[in-house]
C-alpha cells in the first residue's frame, strides 16, 4: 500500500487491484446503465467493494495491511474530506443575489471570475458560487446552455489548476508531498487553456446572442437586477483555510499516535484549523444564506462514500504501481514514454472515472518508472527535482480532462443539475461529450501538448 | 397571560407515511377551535431527483413524484372536504426544512404539523435530523407525531382521539404562559387537559411544594374560565423530560403541549432542551409553542 514496505509491493498479486478496477468500474458504468439503482444504492456498491479490498488483504497480510489501510484513511482520506467538506460549507455561505444581462461580454465576464476564483475557493465552491446567478441571467436564453458547458470547462476543472485548494487532485498531491506553490508552475497551461476558452466562448455565444430569438416573446437578453453579494465575510474564512495548509507544508512539529498510526503535528494543525473556519462561518453566516443558496450536503455525502471505498481499494493498486517495473503493473509504465503520454493518460483516466484517484495512480506510476519502489514525500522531492515536467503533466492533465465528461469532476453534474433544474436545455450524456467536448478540448489540449510538453 | 390564539390555518407537511391519514384526521375537531383550512405540504426532496451524475436533474422523476403527491393529496382533501374545512396541497422540490419554512411564511399558518423519523443516536449526534431543525427554526406552534421503541406509533392509529387530554407541561415561565393561550385556544376542540409541573430538585421537592401547587391552580383555573375543565399534577425528577413523560403515561394523556424556547444547536448540544427531547423521545404527539 501506498507507502509500505518495498517487499510487500513487490508480492502484491495483480487480483489485489481488482477491486478498486471494480469500483472504478462502477462509478463510470452504473450512472449510466442504472442511474436509478445508482442513486440509491452508491453506498452499498462502494461498501462491497471495499470490504472485498480489505478482508483478504487482512487475512493475508495482518497487521501491515491494517497498519497501511488505516494510514490511507488518517492521511489522505479524512485530510481530504475536511478539506473539500469545509471549503464546500463554507462557499455555500455567500451568496450572489441579483440577475446580471446575458450579454456575452457578462457571461465571458463571470466565467472569468468563476475560474479566478477556482483556485482560491476550489472549483466546487467557485462553481457553487456563480452557477445561481449564471442560470438566473441565462435561462431565458435559447443558447443558455453555451455559459453553462464553458462554465463547466473553466471553473468547475481549469481554474482549479494552480493550487491544492482548486482541485482534489492537487490536495492529495500537497498531502503527498509537492508543495504549496509547486502547483503554480502550471499556471502558464491554466492561463493558456482559460484564455482559449474564454475567446471560444465569446465567439460562439456573441454569435448566438446575436441570431436568438426570444424564447418566450420578450427580450433576448432580460432586464436585470443589481448584484449584491452577502456573507462576503466567509471569504476570510476560506483564506484561513488556505493559510492552515500552507502552515502545515512550513512547520515540523513531531508526530503523535492515533489508533496506532503516527500522524503529524502539523496535519493536526492543519486539520484542526480547517474545522474551526468551518465553525466560524457556520457561526457567523445566518442560515438564510444557505437556504437561498439551496445548500445541501447530499454531493459532499455522495464524495465522503465513494472517496471512502476508492481510498480504501487504491491503497493496494498504488502499491503495485510504485513498485514500478518489477511490479505486476509494470507494463503500464512500459507504455508510457515522456510527460505528453502521461498528460493523456491521466486525462483520460481522470475524464471517465474521477480525476483525484487517477492523480495519485499517475504519479506513483511515475514514482515507480523513476525511482522504483520508493514513495512518499522524499521519492515526489526527488521527482520534482529531477523530473518535474511528469508532474506538471499529471497535474494539468487530471485537472484540464475532469471537464471532459460530466462525471469527471463533482462540480460538474451539480452545474448540469442545476442548470436543468432552472429549465436550462443541457445536453445529455454523450450530447455534452461529441458537441462539446470533443470539438472543444481535444484541438486545445493537443495545443497544450506541443507547446507545453 | 397573553390573550388565546387562534388556529385558522394548519400547514401539514407529510412524507406519505403509513399513518399519514390517520394522523391528518386527528386534526379534524380543531374545526371545533375556529380552524378553518388545512394546507397540505410535500416537499420532493432535491437529492432524489438531482445531482445524479450521468442524470442531471431527473426531471420524469420529479414529474412521476410531484403527480404521485397530488393525487394522495386529492383523496385526503376529499376527507378534508367532509369534515367541512377548506384546504389546499402544495408540492415542491428542494431542501425539506428551508422549503417547510418557506411554505409555512407564505401560508401565514398558525399551526403546523410533521411526522418524526426515528433516528438512530448516531445520526441524530451526526447530523440531527430535520424535525429538530425545523423545531429549532419554526415561529409557529408545531405538533410532532413520533414513535414508539419498537416502531410503533401512537396519535396515530385510526380513530385516536388527540385532543382527548392533553397534559400541558409547564415551567411557569413566559414561554409557558404563551403555550397555556394556546392551549386555552384550543376550546372547542379540548374539553379537559391536565397541568403538570416538574421540580427537578427533588431534594427541594417538600419546600417547593405549596408554592408550586398555587402557580399550578392558577393555571389550572385560567384554563376553566375558558370551558376547558382543568387538573394539576406535580411532579420531580432530576430529568424532567422523563418525568414529565412518566406523568403522561401515568394518567393516559393523548399529546404534550409544552413551550419551546429558541436554542441554537450549539446551546441544544451543550445543554440540551426539555421540549425537544420531549419531541425527541414521546411516543406521543408533541406540541411545542415557540416563545
Amino acid at each position: 500500500m501506498a507507502g509500505g514496505t518495498s517487499a510487500l509491493r513487490e508480492i502484491l498479486p495483480l487480483w489485489s487491484a481488482a477491486p478498486f478496477a471494480g469500483m472504478l468500474l462502477c462509478v463510470a458504468a452504473l450512472p449510466l446503465a442504472a442511474p436509478r439503482f445508482w442513486h440509491n444504492h452508491f453506498a452499498k456498491v462502494a461498501a462491497f467493494w471495499a470490504l472485498l479490498a480489505l478482508i483478504p488483504m487482512l487475512a493475508l497480510f495482518g497487521k501491515a495491511a491494517y497498519y497501511e489501510f488505516m494510514r490511507t484513511i488518517l492521511k489522505s482520506y479524512i485530510p481530504f474530506i475536511i478539506l473539500l467538506g469545509s471549503i464546500y460549507f463554507i462557499s455555500g455561505g455567500i451568496l450572489i443575489t441579483g440577475t446580471p444581462k446575458a450579454t456575452p461580454a457578462i457571461n465571458t465576464a463571470m466565467l472569468l471570475a468563476g475560474t479566478a476564483l477556482a483556485s482560491v475557493m476550489g472549483t466546487i465552491g467557485a462553481a457553487m458560487l456563480i452557477v445561481r446567478p449564471l442560470v438566473r441571467a441565462n435561462k431565458h436564453r435559447k443558447h443558455g446552455a453555451l455559459a453553462m458547458i464553458f462554465f463547466i470547462f473553466l471553473a468547475a476543472n481549469v481554474g482549479g489548476a494552480v493550487t491544492p485548494l482548486g482541485d482534489p487532485p492537487l490536495f492529495l498531491g500537497f498531502l503527498a508531498g509537492v508543495p504549496f506553490f509547486w502547483t503554480l508552475k502550471v499556471l502558464p497551461q491554466m492561463a493558456f487553456a482559460t484564455a482559449a476558452l474564454l475567446l471560444v466562448f465569446f465567439l460562439l455565444d456573441w454569435r448566438n446572442h446575436k441570431n436568438e430569438l426570444p424564447v418566450s416573446g420578450g427580450p433576448v437578453t432580460r432586464d436585470t437586477l443589481p448584484i449584491r453579494i452577502k456573507g462576503a465575510y466567509n471569504l476570510i474564512f476560506i483564506l484561513g483555510i488556505m493559510g492552515a495548509v500552507l502552515l502545515s507544508g512550513s512547520l515540523n512539529i513531531g508526530s503523535v499516535n492515533v489508533i496506532g498510526i503516527p500522524v503529524t503535528g502539523e496535519a493536526l494543525l492543519r486539520d484542526g484549523l480547517i474545522l474551526v473556519m468551518l465553525a466560524l462561518s457556520a457561526f457567523f453566516t445566518p442560515v438564510s444564506i444557505r437556504d437561498e443558496n439551496e445548500f445541501t450536503w447530499y454531493p459532499l455525502k455522495e464524495v465522503a462514500v465513494l472517496f471512502a471505498a476508492i481510498f480504501i481499494t487504491m491503497a493496494p493498486c498504488l502499491d503495485i504501481l510504485s513498485a514500478g517495473p518489477k511490479g505486476h503493473l509494470g507494463f503500464i509504465m512500459a507504455g508510457l514514454n515522456g510527460p505528453r503520454h502521461y498528460f493523456w493518460a491521466v486525462g483520460i483516466l481522470s475524464s471517465l472515472l474521477d480525476n483525484a484517484p487517477a492523480y495519485l495512480a499517475f504519479l506513483h506510476s511515475a514514482l515507480g518508472v523513476f525511482y522504483p519502489g520508493q514513495s512518499g514525500a522524499s521519492a515526489v522531492s526527488m521527482l520534482i527535482r529531477g523530473h518535474p515536467a511528469y508532474l506538471k503533466a499529471i497535474s494539468a492533465g487530471s485537472v484540464f480532462f475532469g471537464a471532459f465528461t460530466y462525471i469527471g469532476n463533482a462540480p460538474n453534474f451539480l452545474v448540469r443539475s442545476i442548470s436543468e433544474e432552472a429549465g436550462i436545455d443541457m445536453p445529455g450524456f454523450f450530447g455534452y461529450l461529441f458537441k462539446y467536448s470533443l470539438p472543444v478540448l481535444v484541438p486545445l489540449y493537443l495545443i497544450i501538448t506541443f507547446v507545453f510538453f | 397571560m397573553p390573550d388565546s390564539m387562534k388556529i385558522k390555518k394548519l400547514l401539514f407537511a407529510t412524507r406519505f407515511h403509513d399513518m399519514a391519514l390517520n394522523r391528518l384526521k386527528s386534526l379534524f375537531p380543531l374545526a371545533a377551535a375556529g380552524m378553518e383550512e388545512i394546507v397540505l405540504c410535500h416537499i420532493i426532496r432535491r437529492e432524489d431527483v438531482g445531482f445524479v451524475p450521468f442524470g442531471g436533474y431527473m426531471k420524469e422523476e420529479e414529474l412521476r413524484q410531484r403527480n404521485e403527491a397530488l393525487i394522495r393529496f386529492e383523496d385526503w382533501q376529499a376527507a378534508i372536504s367532509a369534515a367541512g374545512l377548506r384546504s389546499k396541497s402544495v408540492v415542491e422540490v428542494g431542501e425539506a426544512v428551508p422549503s417547510i419554512i418557506s411554505v409555512l411564511h407564505r401560508e401565514e399558518a398558525q399551526l403546523m404539523v410533521i411526522g418524526r423519523k426515528k433516528a438512530g443516536r448516531m445520526e441524530r449526534a451526526l447530523a440531527g435530523s430535520d424535525t429538530m431543525e425545523l423545531l429549532r427554526r419554526t415561529p409557529v406552534a408545531t405538533l410532532v407525531c413520533g414513535y414508539h421503541e419498537d416502531g410503533q406509533t401512537e396519535g396515530q392509529q385510526e380513530g385516536w382521539q388527540l385532543f382527548n387530554l392533553p397534559l400541558l407541561a409547564t415551567d411557569f415561565s413566559n414561554a409557558s404562559e404563551k403555550a397555556l393561550s394556546f392551549l386555552a385556544g384550543l376550546k372547542g376542540a379540548v374539553k379537559k387537559t391536565a397541568v403538570v409541573h416538574i421540580i427537578s430538585d427533588p431534594a427541594r421537592y417538600e419546600e417547593l411544594r405549596e408554592e408550586t401547587a398555587d402557580k399550578l391552580e392558577k393555571y389550572s383555573s385560567v384554563l376553566q374560565q375558558t370551558g376547558i375543565q382543568a387538573d394539576y399534577h406535580l411532579g420531580a425528577g432530576e430529568s424532567p423530560w422523563e418525568a414529565i413523560l412518566e406523568k403522561a403515561e401515568e394518567i393516559n394523556a393523548t399529546m404534550i403541549i409544552a413551550a419551546s424556547t429558541r436554542k441554537d444547536r450549539l446551546h441544544e448540544f451543550f445543554l440540551g432542551s426539555v421540549s425537544h427531547r420531549l419531541a425527541e423521545h414521546s411516543s406521543l404527539p408533541v406540541l411545542l409553542v415557540p416563545d
